[in-house]
């Protein structure tokens, strides 16, 4: 009985390897497109070795069609076909980014609009095409509740949007800005800093104009032109770091300049030039969780990463002509998500590059969007074997096949939704190698590890909702 | 001695201090651009000379390989000083700055004069000529329907070797064999055949972004004049 068992087992293994030998034979048109897209494959990690790696390549994003999932099909198609054509909707020059919980807010300063690329729930959505619109967006940032700050360039304002895109207000105007240009917003949403670039023949309006953000009243002004301490000239853009201090581009003195929230000067740091630590052209600014402050500079090609203190940590991105991720030729805007991921607009290709901390688990379209800090999962935590649950006698045999691997290269997290029964009790089976993980813990599959990658057909109608990321 | 005649005050003649692109013209009255007085940092950063006792660049506290100094792009139109050429074009530092934040923006998805595309004058019938025109082909650009002229519309373009690169220009008077500064400057880019020099139009060959004409013009357009150095119409 086990022999014959066993024998239709290798039979069907069989078959399995017959499939994909046909498979392959069909794709031997394409021999070179599958080397490259090997080379690409190939992860790009930041800084490169021997240093130790703080950040990975994540994915690029040129317009809708890489989210959307429609969009997959056309994605196989340009594989299998080289077929050139990429369709969706893009942004036609990309400047500001900001990122909540998942959604990438990319200002398009020539197609008047805020593109909106939500990966996890795989949605594009556009910002600005309801009266009054924007005309020229620039800087954008969020605060906690999701509300979207915009500064229009043309109208002067920063326009204020909820969660889903509904225009609710506008402050500032065309008395109030020379050229307003970066935007950083408190977390309540209470008061907002927004930086006036002022333009070459201006001499008053280098400066900070601080309003309170829920009532667009205009509460005071910190700096002037000028190369001292505390003063600008062309500031580019703002942030408020989780320290409670807001970092200033001050773009043609080439450095950064630190404020207390009330506009009190801490210090600076950057000089003109062309090494690491200093600037040529900064343009956007961005700050993660432990307030190290992320700078992109459109003629070095990359971003730069400093300290609270300003001390530069690395940077990520060189200079080429050639579209490939973390090469640039006009990066612009930048954010940093709650994870630490860090998104780079490029305006000359026209691209989004997300990279995302080396030690974090990647997303994918679909997955599950980050939870909100109060519901946060637990981290990941090595595996434990032999608490698992036997299922009954009837199940197993239904999964019996095909074999796995003795020990999946997955690790185990906790299940978000510990009352719904199918994920909870597949991941227990036995015979999937997962009695690893602990009563309430279930695996989670590397990339291209997954086990629809082992047995696609198989295995499509059992989800792991929840189970990566 | 002719630098000292131009030095001399009360002169006519101009220089980028006078004109916008002087990023240091109004930053206060007292201070006249940066504590070390540079007006040229604004768009061309300076390079730490081996003789300079500049401080040494910072240590990279997570990255310790891959410190020194960044390329930029071509910054002087391809004449490096026998360095490394820039990446990205002079028109991509003019993008830089033009970006509709700090001075009015610019796009090549504008119907505008294109800009970062190989000039036709010289090209008609060389083995560059495919590889060149590709650029223009294959963009979803709307140019290519609205500028795109014959071969035989444009002048030829002059050529010369400096230093170690080949220099190209448009001459706008027809006895010049020389260049000289009022001929539109065209920028070289390897991308022929086996690295075959290629004249590009960018933003600066029209435009000197030192000058105080009208709309920074290299020459006045008076009857078309900058127009018809390239078009032969």
């Amino acid at each position: 009985m086990g022999e014959r068992m066993w024998n239709a087992e290798r039979r069907f293994r069989g078959l399995l390897l017959a499939g994909f030998a046909l498979f392959a034979a069909s794709c031997a048109e394409v021999p070179q497109k599958k080397e490259d897209a090997r080379k690409e494959d190939k992860p790009l990690v930041f800084p490169a070795p021997p240093d130790e790696a703080r950040f990975i390549f994540e994915r690029s994003i040129y317009s809708s069609a890489d989210i959307l999932e429609a969009d997959k099909n056309a994605a196989l198609r340009r594989a299998l076909t080289g077929e050139a054509e990429r369709g969706g909707e893009g942004v036609g020059k990309p400047y500001g980014v900001a990122v909540r919980r998942g959604k990438i807010f990319v200002a398009d300063s020539v197609g008047s609009a805020v593109k909106v690329f939500d990966v996890p729930r795989k949605k594009f959505s556009v910002v600005g095409t309801d009266d009054p619109g924007i005309a020229m967006p620039l800087g954008l940032d969020t605060d906690a509740e999701g509300k979207l700050y915009v500064v229009d360039a043309t109208a002067k304002s920063v326009k204020v949007f909820d969660a889903n895109g509904k225009f609710l207000r506008a402050f500032g105007g065309q008395a109030m800005f020379s050229r307003p240009t970066g935007v950083a917003v408190n977390p309540e949403g209470t008061r907002a800093w927004v930086v006036d670039t002022g333009g070459v023949d201006k001499q008053v309006e280098h400066r900070v104009r601080v309003f309170n953000a829920k009532t667009g009243e205009h509460l005071f002004d910190f700096g002037k032109r000028g190369t001292g301490p505390g003063e600008f000239n062309l500031a580019r853009d703002i942030v408020l770091a989780p320290n409670g201090l807001l970092y200033v581009v001050d773009g043609a003195n080439f450095r950064i300049q630190v404020f207390q929230q009330d506009g009190k000067f801490e210090r600076a740091f950057g000089s003109v030039g062309r090494s690491p630590g200093q600037f040529a052209r900064p343009r956007e600014i961005a700050a993660d969780k432990q307030s190290n402050i992320y700078v992109t500079d459109a003629a070095f090609g990359n971003l730069q990463i400093f300290n609270e203190k300003g001390e530069v940590l690395m940077f990520i991105g060189t200079r080429s002509e050639a579209d490939q991720p973390a090469k640039y030729l006009l990066p612009a805007g930048i954010a940093v998500d709650e994870d630490g991921r860090i998104y780079v607009a490029d305006q000359f290709f026209r691209r989004i590059d997300i990279f995302r901390p080396y030690n974090r688990p990647p997303t994918r379209p679909g997955n599950s969007p980050a939870p909100p800090p109060s519901v946060r999962r637990p981290p990941l935590r090595p595996c434990t074997r032999g608490a698992a649950i036997p299922l009954p006698r009837s199940r197993r045999l239904e999964l019996s096949l095909p074999r796995f691997p003795r020990k999946l290269p997955g690790v185990c997290r906790r299940f978000p939704f510990r009352r719904r029964r199918s994920p909870h009790r597949l991941c227990h089976q036995p015979r999937l190698n997962t009695r690893h993980c602990v009563k309430g813990w279930g695996p989670i599959w590397p990339e291209n590890q997954t086990p629809a990658h082992w047995a696609p057909s198989r295995f499509r109608e059992f989800t792991f909702a929840g189970s990566n990321n | 001695m002719l630098a000292l005649v131009l030095l001399l005050p009360g002169s006519t003649i101009s220089d980028i201090t006078t004109t916008k692109h002087n990023m240091a013209r109004l930053v206060g009255a007292a201070i006249q651009g940066r504590e070390d007085n540079q007006v040229c940092v604004y768009c061309h950063a300076p390079r730490a000379r081996p003789a300079d006792p500049a401080p040494r660049p910072a240590t990279l506290l997570w990255q310790r390989r891959g410190s020194g100094t960044f390329i930029i792009y071509n910054d002087m139109g391809r004449l490096d000083l026998n360095e490394a050429p820039g990446i990205g074009s002079t028109s991509v530092m003019c993008l830089s700055c033009h970006d509709g934040s700090q001075a009015f923006g610019i796009t090549r998805q504008t119907y505008d004069h294109p800009f970062g595309v190989p000039y036709r004058g010289n090209i008609a019938g060389t083995a560059a000529t495919a590889v060149a025109m590709a650029p223009v082909q294959d963009s979803d650009l709307p140019f290519k329907t609205a500028h795109t002229r014959p071969f035989a519309d444009f002048r030829p373009a002059q050529s010369a070797i400096v230093g170690n690169h080949r220099v190209w220009w448009v001459p706008t008077s027809p006895d010049s064999v020389t260049r000289r500064k009022t001929d539109l400057p065209l920028y070289e880019r390897n991308s022929g055949p086996d690295g075959e020099s290629i004249p590009f139009v960018e933003c600066t060959s029209c435009h000197d972004p030192h000058n105080d004409n009208v709309a920074f013009l290299r020459i006045t357009n008076e009857q078309s004049r900058l127009c018809l150095g390239c078009h032969d119409k």
